[in-house]
């Protein structure tokens, strides 16, 4: 079983890395918060691994803030591009 | 084997699967096109991993009562991520960040047309 505990160590690193890579790439800003997403869902699953590992329930209430974390983040990013966009068309629209 | 035995091997075989999830989901946002496709990857770990991540970490946790903050956990991930990644698809699309070319039927673009 130990075996598996390091399998599931390896992957979760791998995907972290992945994500990072991403994150480091990625052509627009939206395809960032996607990938820090994805980074905070290999957080949240990391820490459900560790907990697990030594049984311990005492970092239970982490996963929570985490998983709230997330949605505030990804939305106030979009919503901060949509905005921008809207600027943008607008100026346009006064130079023409 | 005794029944915590078992329980156990059924947790770490479930942890695995959402390691595996998340694994997954790093390799497409690194291999996949566009945002639209990136998406999809990324959304597997965010609902089925974190259910599997959480069922499996229950199990271990078996007979403490703060596993109800699991439930927690699971329920607002469910609630958030698909109005997050609506969100984050929708502004990509109003503002041009997606490859037409990869688009094979574009619904959207009728219904906007029809306005």
């Amino acid at each position: 079983m130990t075996y598996l505990w390091i399998v599931i160590g390896v992957l979760l690193g791998l995907a972290s890395l992945f994500s990072m890579a991403r994150l480091l790439l990625g052509p627009t800003i939206l395809d960032r918060a996607l990938a820090v997403d994805v980074l905070l869902a290999s957080a949240i699953t990391g820490i459900g691994a560790y907990a697990a590992f030594h049984r311990d329930p005492t970092v239970l209430p982490i996963l929570l803030v985490l998983a709230l974390l997330g949605f505030v983040s990804s939305v106030s990013v979009s919503r901060f591009v949509a905005r921008r966009q809207r600027g943008i068309d607008e100026s346009e629209r006064v130079e023409l | 084997m005794t029944t915590a035995e078992i329980l156990d091997w059924i947790a770490v075989i479930l942890l695995l699967l959402g390691a595996l999830l998340s694994f997954a989901a790093g390799v497409g946002l690194v291999r996949f096109p566009d945002l639209l496709s990136r998406l999809h990857t990324a959304a597997k770990p965010q609902i089925l991993g974190l259910v599997l991540i959480s069922v499996g970490l229950g199990l271990r946790l078996f007979p403490d009562s703060r596993i109800g903050i699991l439930f927690l956990v699971v329920l607002f991930q469910i609630l958030t991520v698909p109005v997050a990644s609506h969100i984050a698809g929708r502004v990509a699309y109003r503002t041009g960040r997606i490859r037409r070319d990869l688009i094979g039927v574009d619904e959207l673009e009728e219904q906007l047309d029809r306005h």
